[in-house]
């Protein structure tokens, strides 16, 4: 191929659409050309014409809500037991109602408490299931030593595990991520997250960081 | 400079850079997944991203918009592909895209009207199979080859209908504003 032919393929690439022999070398002249690179951000530039053109969408006001409750730094812990559960319940209450009368209801969708277990009590979170998809935004979990990942597992009512998706924290200890389930969940299914080695594993290792209850 | 300060984990700069992205962001992956309520997941976990990974952007590689978008796109392709991985229900049509836009704007107004109009028409003044092709790549995730085997059409006539188009869009590209930098 010659730098023209290179150029040709350059919107291809900026969209993700090469494949084959043709990604192979554009990969490998991409590396060398800075020229090349250049024009590559300038068509992918360009493809944002499609998203930007469409008539934008308000997202339910409980995204941002989760979104930044997720990102809070952990309240200290200094308050009486009394007065935090008090507090949090009422606002637990008023966030449910003000939720339910401002989202489109969702029949599959449920939020899910996600709670640290007993030496890991400041990790909290919530799981969201949609059919089969699964989200996970989990913080406060310990920071993850080299070559180590997070990981979700689904127990169902047999108590076998079932490995899904590994995730990783930033320095605040915070997890997110999306992933599937292969099977419809049932009452009572356990999600819970672990340590595991980079890539995950086909059973957990001990101990369980946080659970939720579908 | 937006991003710089969610980098140094400012929260109310989060919400700002929520505030002006959210809903581009939104009809995006809701144009993708034919699903409001997948395409807010992806919403949630792209911004919880953001947080997490502001300070890797590098302004050298492209603009927060081309940045913040390709990870919408990235997650809502692979979100869409794993539904049709598990065998789910078919796409639904990207007319519910449309549909869930009949929300209002949260602030009652519209600054991107005139620019967005700009784009929607260099978008509709490509010729229909220029745009066809580039939507497949842009929207579905669907490579050069699975585009030609989708339309029945040779390889090379594919890569011609999308290196032209994309130069009329490239052409045709306004000079970008309101940049999060």
């Amino acid at each position: 191929m010659n730098p023209q032919d290179f150029e040709a393929l350059a919107p291809l690439y900026a969209l993700d659409a090469l494949d084959g022999e043709d990604l192979a070398l554009f990969r490998v002249e991409l590396q060398r050309s800075e020229t090349l690179r250049e024009l590559v951000q300038e068509y992918r530039a360009a493809a944002t014409t499609l998203p930007r053109s469409l008539d934008p969408v308000a997202p339910s006001p409980d995204v941002k809500a989760r979104l930044l409750d997720a990102v809070a730094p952990a309240r200290p812990r200094s308050a009486p037991v009394f007065t935090r559960v008090f507090w949090a319940a009422a606002a637990l209450l008023l966030f449910t109602v003000l939720i339910q009368s401002l989202r489109q209801p969702d029949p599959e969708k449920r939020v899910l408490d996600m709670n640290g277990t007993e030496k890991h009590q400041a990790v909290a979170g919530t799981v969201t299931v949609s059919g089969r998809s699964v989200s996970i935004a989990v913080k406060n979990l310990p920071k993850l030593p080299t070559g180590k990942c997070y990981q979700l597992w689904v127990i169902g009512a047999d108590g076998v595990p079932v490995p899904h998706g590994t995730f990783h924290a930033d320095e605040s200890g915070l997890v997110a991520g999306c992933d599937g389930v292969e099977k419809p969940l049932q009452k009572n299914n356990l999600f819970a997250i672990t340590m595991e080695p980079v890539g995950g594993s086909k059973a957990p290792t001990m101990p369980i960081y946080a659970v939720a209850k579908y | 400079m937006l991003l710089e300060r969610v980098a140094g984990k400012d929260s109310q700069a989060l919400a700002e850079l929520y505030d002006r992205y959210a809903p581009v962001a939104l009809a995006l992956a809701g144009r993708i997944l034919g699903d409001r309520s997948e395409a807010e997941d992806v919403l949630q976990v792209v911004f919880t991203r953001v947080w997490t990974e502001a300070g890797r952007y590098d302004a050298s590689k492209g603009s927060p918009t081309t940045w913040l978008l390709s990870w919408v796109r990235n997650g809502a392709i692979d979100r869409l592909r794993r539904r049709e991985a598990l065998q789910r229900a078919a796409l639904q049509s990207a007319d519910h895209a449309a549909a869930a836009g009949h929300h209002d704007d949260p602030h009652g107004h519209d600054h991107g009207a005139e620019e967005r109009e700009r784009l929607q028409q260099a978008v509709a003044s490509l010729p229909a199979d220029q745009r066809q092709v580039i939507e497949l790549a842009y929207f579905e995730g669907l490579s050069q080859t699975q585009i030609a085997q989708r339309l029945g059409e040779p390889l090379g006539t594919v890569k011609t209908r999308v290196r032209l188009g994309m130069n009329k869009l490239r052409q045709a590209l306004p000079v970008l504003s309101g940049e999060a930098h």
